[in-house]
Formats: structure tokens, sequence, C-alpha cells
């Protein structure tokens, strides 16, 4: 398999949940994920950011198959995942695996680490013969920097630093080009993350993956990210080279998000104006009509509420907002420097 | 109640705090020698990473310890030159109750579910200054209006439940400032929220604690929350203050190689993609403490005495002191990460 095709696509995807509805009559659906496409390519990570309930996760849980899409499509190699047959679906997927957040609640207590790492052999009973497990469980432990010795532990004698390198290692199992990885720093302490996010970059470099990459801390997606995506209730709001939608974001949501992030020494950056946002996320349940961003807009218009902005390409990065050329230069205070 | 502090006369002192705890595994030191101290209306970060002692430092000012299964075994905790730690638990909590608030990171557990928040808010003030109903009902929605919750009146008749996250977590500010504290202790006030939530806040703690001249203590893990809000800041490290200083001369000039390797640590916004220098190797047990420092196993710049000799803190500027026996040597030598 060549490096070029192994791509991961998402096209128009859409992932719906059943609103609450009563008894007798069920509630409209939730779209958690709607018509959203993004391209994930081996040796490269598209970090993707977002506030809580903005259907990150319900995302990367779909694109690995733990969840069936409501509409649009997944690409892998050239090939539909998502409405394959069993067997081939369940050989493209291998090659899509996950990083959880928790390292605490992700790995079973009661199993040590050689049988969680070992899980994908099972499933997948014609990849490891049996007889070599125990090598290559080895050769995995040592990939992700622990002891061969800790084969014999459980999740519970290792420490949170540990236990993530054991979730790595278990992804890395079946040798997928497609990591998602979700959140997979965020419950770690800052000098654990630095050794975390040091693997994750090796691992990509050795072994040619391609990361989604999703977390809330920006400096951290930034760090690692080739590409960035920006998600707002179910939807990319902007998408492109890590540095043009860092550095110098056009949707008034980057923004936002951007200026809000605390930054360690910010008098060792040039100053920048803090937007706050007033109110909170909408409901998915009831998004807002035209732009879902409008009511927290500070730029909004009466046309944000009729037409639903289309990503579109703008200074080098594609935005979904109706006036992101006015928000680039004009309307966007953001940073002095950028004008 | 307590009479103003003369100038100079910290707010809130703690000196060598020593708290052990009995757990299922033996008796640990939770906490080991802390000492810092807050002044009147200023705001002290205390960062540290998890199990360095920072919950179990201000829990013990706050005399909130489980009562059978830790011990204060050493150290005095003085309250606008009163010292606290040697009073019965009553009266700590009386202190508390009227001149020291906290915040704590999960508001859902801080809030009665089943109480109305006015109702929770409105409690304080008949309990304390004895105010009939209407007038206690009154001040908590004003108070609840002043964190900026919108149509605070209406608002004041729901349960916690019906808050999002920053609301409610807004709504625990209302009550923790209710009796005008000088003193407010903020435990990962915005860690559970997400991030243009936690810069509202924020932003509003500053804007209370400007506001009112009260003091703060906030405790995190987060490096930029505290470059955000505080005056100075204290890292925390197996049970121990190893530094402690002036916001910027800590963050441009650490001298404990630690507070360095936590700056190391963090992805620079101006160099994406760069290699990070993480701290190697992990905290140490609390069973099992190194002899000597307690970062020496860790530590780049260790020599044979650090084996041997715990350093206690030191000043090493104006303001600013270190644990370190080499901490001239750290503060001067040359940042990796090029602090201006």
């Amino acid at each position: 398999m060549s490096t070029a095709t192994a791509r991961l696509e998402v096209r128009q995807l859409r992932v719906s949940y059943p609103a609450g509805g009563g008894p007798f009559h069920r509630g409209p659906d939730i779209h958690a994920v709607d018509r959203l496409s993004l391209t994930v390519t081996p040796g490269r990570t598209l970090g993707l950011v977002g506030e809580s309930g903005c259907g990150k996760s319900t995302l990367a849980r779909t694109i690995v198959g733990l969840r069936r899409p409501a509409g649009g499509e997944i690409w892998y190699d050239g090939r539909r995942v998502d409405h394959a047959d069993p067997a081939t679906r369940r050989r493209l997927t291998a090659e899509i695996q996950m990083v959880y957040q928790d390292p605490y609640s992700s790995l079973n207590p009661r199993k040590k680490v050689s049988f969680i790492v070992t899980e994908g052999w099972r499933v997948h009973r014609d990849r490891v013969p049996r007889h070599e497990w125990a090598d290559r469980t080895a050769d995995l432990l040592a990939r992700v920097g622990l002891a061969a010795e800790l084969a014999d532990r459980y999740p519970h004698q290792l420490s949170g630093g540990q236990r993530q390198r054991v979730g790595i290692a278990r992804a890395l199992a079946l040798s997928p080009r497609i990591v998602v990885c979700d959140e997979p720093v965020s419950a770690l302490d800052v000098s654990v993350q630095a050794q975390t996010l040091n693997l994750l970059a090796d691992l990509r470099e050795d072994l040619g993956l391609g990361y989604l990459f999703i977390a809330h801390d920006l400096s951290v997606v930034r760090h690692i990210s080739d590409d960035l995506a920006v998600m707002y209730l179910g939807r990319i709001v902007e998408t492109g080279p890590a540095a043009a939608v860092y550095d110098n974001p056009a949707h008034p949501y980057t923004q936002a998000l951007i200026s809000a992030a605390p930054v360690p020494r910010p008098w060792a950056v040039p100053p920048r104006e803090r937007i706050v946002l007033t109110g909170e996320v909408p409901s998915p349940a009831s998004p807002p009509s035209g732009c879902r961003f409008r009511t927290r807009c500070r730029l909004a218009q009466p046309r944000c509420a009729e037409i639903e902005p289309e990503l579109r390409t703008v200074a080098g990065r594609e935005v979904a907002c109706h006036y992101a050329e006015t928000s680039l230069t004009g309307g966007a205070t953001l940073d002095p420097a950028v004008r | 109640m307590v009479a103003p502090p003369p100038t100079r006369q910290p707010l809130l002192a703690v000196d060598d705090l020593v708290v052990s705890f009995d757990g299922p595994l033996g008796t640990y030191r939770a906490l080991d020698g802390v000492s810092f101290h807050v002044d009147a209306g200023e705001t002290l970060a205390i960062l540290g990473e998890s199990g360095s002692g920072k919950s179990v430092t201000v829990r013990t000012v706050m005399a909130l310890l489980p009562r059978h299964s830790a011990h204060v075994e050493r150290g005095t905790i003085r309250y606008a030159g009163e010292e606290i730690s040697a009073k019965p638990v009553r009266r700590t909590r009386e202190l508390s109750a009227t001149e020291i608030a906290m915040v704590f990171q999960d508001s859902l557990t801080a809030l009665n579910p089943v109480v109305r928040v006015g109702q929770q808010i409105a409690e304080l003030f008949r309990v304390r200054q004895r105010l009939p109903r209407r007038e206690a009902w009154r001040r908590a929605v004003a108070g609840l209006d002043r964190v900026g919750i919108p149509h605070a009146a209406r608002r004041a008749h729901d349960y916690p439940h019906q808050f999002s996250g920053g609301m409610r977590q807004r709504v625990v500010i209302a009550m923790a400032l209710a009796l005008q504290p000088r003193l407010l202790i903020a435990d990962e006030p915005t860690t559970a929220l997400d991030v243009t939530v936690q810069a509202q806040i924020m932003d509003l703690l500053r804007d209370l604690r400007e506001a009112d001249g009260m003091a703060m203590i906030l405790i995190t893990h987060d490096l930029g929350v505290v470059a955000d809000v505080a005056d100075r800041v204290a890292v925390m490290y197996a049970g121990t203050v190893v530094e402690s200083g002036p916001l910027r001369q800590v963050y441009d000039a650490p001298a404990h190689p630690y507070t360095r390797g936590l700056m190391n640590s963090i992805p620079a916004p101006d160099r994406p993609g760069t290699r990070l220098t993480p701290i190697e190797g992990m905290p140490p047990s609390p069973l099992h403490p190194p002899t000597g420092c307690p970062f020496h196993p860790r530590c780049p710049v260790a020599r044979p005495n650090c084996r041997t000799d715990r350093p206690t803190l030191r000043i090493v500027a104006a303001g600013h002191q270190a644990a370190c026996h080499y901490a001239q040597e750290v503060m001067t030598g040359v940042d990796s990460h090029g602090a201006a």
C-alpha cells in the first residue's frame, strides 16, 4: 500500500443522536456532527479543536467505527469503510486506531499490560502468530519507552504517563496508518505531557503515522499539528495550515478561542486583545438559523441569520464566515501586528 | 472580629507545615515542611502537579482534613497575626466561614442539589448575619447579579442542575463572596471548564478581587492561568514549596531546577514542532521519599550533596526564594528556551 493513497477521508459526515421526546413520540434527531469533511494523511497531523459538546469526540468515535454515521462517507485507502462488508470493514478499520483521553478508565483494570496490548491480535487472529506474541509485546513496549517487565503489571501499578504509553502501544499493535488521538495528554501533568508529546512525534516520524489529534489545549495542538480544524456545534468553521489558522485566524470563533487561551509568559509575546465571548454554546438540539456562531459573534449581521455560510478559501485557509475578509483585517482587532 | 493587619504583616502565613496521612499502605507525609505567605489584597498562585500537596495545603488551612486519617505533625498557620492552627477546629471553621472563602473545582458537588441556589446563598446571610428572610433573599439575588448571571431575580429560583458548568461556577463564586471574605481560596476553579468560559471566570475573579481588595490564593497546575492573574507564585513539589517569588521573576529566571523543567516542558507558541524538553522520570512516591533534596533523582544539575542534604528555602533575590543548593547557578544558567 502506498503512503499516497492510504489517506483517511471523511466526506459530508453526519452523526445523529435521538433527542429526548416523550413516551409516545420521538423527538427530532440531534446532529452532533453535521456535514463535516476532513482528510488525515499518513505522516501528518491534523489538529482538531473545539469546546465540549462541539461533537469532536463523537466524530472520533465514528471514524474508528464505534458509532454509525447517519449520513456521509468515510473512505480509507481509496475504499469506502462505512458501507463495506463486515470482513473488509474489519480489515480497514484495523488500520485506523484510537488513543483515548483517560489512561485510567480506558484500560481494563483486571487485565495485565500483556493482555491489554495483545487485544487486537485476539480480534484479528491472522495478524500475529501466537508464539510471537511475547516478543512482539516486548517490541511494542520498547517502542513506547516502557520496560519489558511492565508487561506483567496491572494498570493500577503504573503511573498516568505509563498508562497512556500502554494505551499507545495497544493502538500500535495492528500497525495502523491512522491514529485518532482523543485528548491524549489532557489528563497528564505538564512534565509527563511533554514526554508523551515527544513520543507521539517520534512515532509519527518513524512509522509514518497520520494523526487526527483532538485537544482543547491550543498550545498543545499548535505544537504537534501541521493542519488545524476548528469545530463549533458539529461543523468545521475554519481549517487550513496550522500557521495560518493559529497565527492569523479568520473566523471570529477561532479568534475568540485563541485569544482566550492563557499564555504561559504573556509578556514575552506581542500584546493581543482578549475577546471574551458572551453567552454560551447553544444546544445542538436547536442550533441557530443561518450561521451557528452568530448568536455570540461580534461581527454578526442580519444576513448571518438567513444564510448558513459554507467553507470557502480565504487567505490560504478555508473558513465558513460571510465576513471572513472583514474579520481578518478591519473587524478583527485581535492582534495589532496582523493589520 | 479580627483587627486589620498592620502593614508588612501577611494576611496568611504558613510556616513549616507537616501533615501526614494514614493510608492503606502505611503512613506517609503529604506535606513536608510547607511555608508561604499571602499579603492583604494580593494574589498568590500555588502551582504544582498532581500529588504535590497543593490541595492538602489549603485544606489544612481551612481545617477540612479528614479527622481520623490526617495528622498535623508540625507547623503554624497565622491569619492576620493570630495563630489559628493551635485553636480548636470549630474556631477555625468559624473564621473560614466569614473571613476566608473557598471555591472548589467541581461546582456541582459544592452546591446542594435539592435547594434553590438563591436559598443557598440567602441562608448564609440568615445564619451569619441574622438578616430577615426577605432581606437575605434580596442580597442573594444581588450577589448572583454581581457575578454576571443574567436574569438573577428569576434564576435564583432555579436548582443547581439547571445551570451550565460556567454559570454554576459563578453561583459558587457568588456564594463564596457573599460575606465579603478577605481571602478567597480558589482550588482549580476553571479546570473543568472550556477555554472561553475559563476566560470569563478568570476575568470575573480578577474584577471582583480588585473591587473588593480581597486577597486570593489560586491553586492550579496551569502555568498560563497563573501568568494571567497572579502577583506572586509558589511552586510545590513532593509536598514542599521549592520556589516562591514575584511572578515574572520566577517565570523568567527560575531558581529551582524543577521550575525550570516545568517552563521547558510547555510548548512554546512561537516555536511549533520543536522537540520539548521534559523533566525525566516521575515524581517520587510519598511512601518512599528520596533522601536529601526531594527533586534530586530527576534533577539535571544534582551533585553528591543533593542526595544527603535537604535544601531549605533561601533568598536568591528580593522576595524570591528557592530550595536548591545551586539556586544561584540555576538562575543565571542559560535557559534552553532563552528566557527573555
